[in-house]
């Protein structure tokens, strides 16, 4: 279904819904300190979350998560803490869809006619 | 100084004697309840329901604190994805700064069944029961019942439905069960050495005697820090508190609360024991400094109380000096030597009397120590851990002192002295999945699919052990007090054997 990360209050969370697996956490380079010791974070199956994330590691960890095919979303926090307790991806899907649907639709110019 | 000190001998000799009076009478109903011969230990021990299953199964939330347990990390998490029930999650809340954290990061852990989740936390702050806090915070909504597993245990596959079966067996009588804890099975490296020998005897004599009497008399009974269950409604009402002993502190909130706390030793985990005298005094100093500051605390809110019987109050009035009963028992016997020396003694002192207290107090844990190992079917193998047992007494003694006094002087408490876990074991019944643990089970009767195995660790069924421990209970029962016994027989047969003479005479000479 989907591969997705989204900032909010500081934090970071990355998730997948449906069968998609969520990244290998050694995936982000060491020196981030992202999922190290002097940093607080959560990991489920379906979302890892690391608190008060600095902007310099926010821009490194969106190039990984980018090369790793994750999209940025913007959903509410609650969704996505709810979506770690518990694991049920239909909150955050819907969310995730509305999202979609509020987003301009993506137009592909023809070309010239014959 | 020696009339003083043997006033003080014998004022601390008795108190001492009240503990040890406990320990084997404790020793004569652990004996007599989990006898195959008494029908009643059946109805005490087979209080286990059985466990829910498959739609109808509660959900459980099992919670693994951490810090630094590089060395066990995917031992216990190995064994706790690998648990046999259908509805579950394992939430691990770690605060470590070493490798520890390499293991967690590990993909495997976020494709297996069940849940398995991390919490990692950047600082320490509250320690076991911050960690246990947060934990608390990030479980599934639906959980109903948490468990809580140190890192150096192992817990069986069984282990939840055992906890649940147990947990509906109590529910059924008095009052509301909060909590239902298993025996901390410390066994994974008994034949390290003569330390973990001793230690292994120790926790058989509270596991196996001293928690199944105090089950059976309706006492107070701990939440003991690992291997027990927790309804999550009540965990949620209460929370975890930062104390060093967090455990102890939630027992006592809950029995203010008006639940109890349910034992059974029919659930085991094993776990290492500490290696070290270093590790293991720490280990001890802590929980006789947050034990006491904890007593001192809640004291006149638990005396007070209407929610907790009197079976209660009095075994927590036992508790509340714990850590120092080393302290009597060592003080009290200087004080005696002294007066020895010196030659000076209450008019109703008796040698008997001196002499009885000492024997009778020296002998209490480890005659307890030995039950434990007896009922448990290691008494050959383990019997040896008794002298190792004593003379760690002895060592613990001032320190465990020391670390009371501590607590009950001092406004806070002191720091969180965590326990290093090796990962080392001595014992190759790993593989048997732990069913030979439960040997012991089969043999009073209460193992449900056991296996065949046969008690090897026992003396052979034609030494009377039970009986000989039930009659050395007695015996050093009664020790202190012989001389008086027998003077007083001599009393009463000054009166009535020259009558009974009389008479036969008499008889005689009619005849």
């Amino acid at each position: 279904m989907g591969k997705h990360f989204a900032v909010d209050r500081g934090n970071l969370y990355v998730f997948t819904t449906g069968k998609d697996i969520l990244l290998n956490l050694n995936s982000f380079p060491r020196g981030l300190g992202l999922f190290g010791a002097d940093m607080a974070w959560r990991v489920s199956p379906w979302v890892a979350v690391v608190e008060d994330v600095l902007q310099k590691q926010l821009e490194r960890a969106q190039i990984v998560l980018r090369l790793h095919g994750y999209e940025k979303t913007s959903l509410p926090r609650e969704a996505l803490e709810a979506y770690f307790l518990d694991g049920n991806e239909l909150r955050v899907v819907e969310k995730v869809v509305e999202m979609q649907t509020l987003l301009p639709p993506i137009t592909v110019d023809a070309g010239e006619e014959d | 100084m020696g009339l003083t000190a043997s006033y003080l001998a014998l004022a601390l000799g008795g108190l001492y004697f009240i503990y040890a009076l406990k320990y084997y009478l404790s020793t004569l109903i652990a004996l007599n309840l989990l006898d195959p011969a008494n029908p009643v230990s059946a109805h005490f021990m087979t209080a286990e329901e059985e466990p829910p299953s498959g739609d109808g199964a509660p959900f459980v939330s099992v919670h693994l604190p951490f810090y630094n347990e590089v060395n066990v990390a995917r031992r216990v998490l190995n064994a706790c994805v690998d648990l046999d029930y259908p509805n579950y999650e394992v939430l691990v809340a770690d605060d470590s700064r070493d490798q520890t954290l390499e293991v967690l990061r590990d993909s495997e852990w976020r494709i297996t069944r069940p849940i398995v989740k991390f919490v990692h936390r950047k600082d320490r702050g509250g320690f076991k029961g911050g960690a246990l806090q947060q934990a608390l915070r990030y479980m599934h909504p639906a959980a109903e019942f948490v468990v809580v597993f140190d890192a150096d245990f192992v817990p069986p596959p069984d282990i939840i439905g055992k906890f649940l079966g147990v947990y509906e067996g109590a529910k059924a009588g008095g009052k509301p069960v909060a909590a239902v804890q298993g025996y901390q099975l410390h066994y994974l490296n008994r034949n390290e050495n003569w330390l973990t020998k001793g230690v292994r005897v120790e926790y058989s004599g509270s596991y196996m005697v001293e928690r199944v009497a105090e089950e059976a008399l309706g006492a107070m009974k701990m939440v003991s820090g690992s291997v027990f269950m927790l309804r999550a409604d009540v965990l949620r009402g209460l929370g975890w508190t930062t104390s060093i002993t967090e455990d102890w502190e939630l027992t006592l909130r809950m029995y203010l609360e008006g639940y109890r706390v349910a034992y059974t030793p029919l659930i085991q985990a094993p776990a290492e024991i500490p290696n070290t005298v270093s590790r293991l005094v720490r280990q001890r100093m802590r929980w006789a400094e947050g034990h006491t500051h904890a007593v001192r605390r809640y004291f006149w809110r638990v005396m007070l109380s209407t929610k907790l019987s009197l079976a209660e109050k009095l075994e927590f009035i036992y508790f509340a000096p714990y850590y120092l009963q080393s302290l009597f028992f060592i003080l009290g016997t200087a004080c005696w030597i002294v007066s020895e020396v010196y030659r000076r003694r209450p008019p109703f002192w008796t040698p008997t009397l001196g002499w009885g207290l000492v024997i009778s107090n020296f002998l209490a844990i480890p005659v307890m120590g030995l039950a434990g190992v007896f009922l448990e079917g290691d008494l050959l193998e383990d019997y040896s851990g008794v002298f190792s047992f004593i003379a760690l007494s002895i060592i613990m003694a001032p320190y465990q002192a020391y670390a009371a006094l501590k607590g009950l002087l001092e406004g806070e408490e002191g720091t969180w002295v965590r326990t290093l876990k090796t990962g080392y074991i001595t014992e190759s019944f790993i593989g048997l999945k732990f069913r030979s643990l439960f040997r012991w089970l089969k043999d009073v009767g209460l193992s449900k699919g056991c296996g065949e195995t046969v008690r090897t660790g026992n003396p052979p069924p034609w030494v009377p052990t039970r009986r000989l421990l039930s009659a050395a209970c007695l015996f050093l029962i009664a020790l202190p007090f012989l001389d008086r016994v027998a003077h007083l027989i001599g009393l009463i047969s000054g009166f009535m054997v020259p009558d009974l003479v009389k008479a036969a005479l008499r008889g005689m000479m009619v005849g």
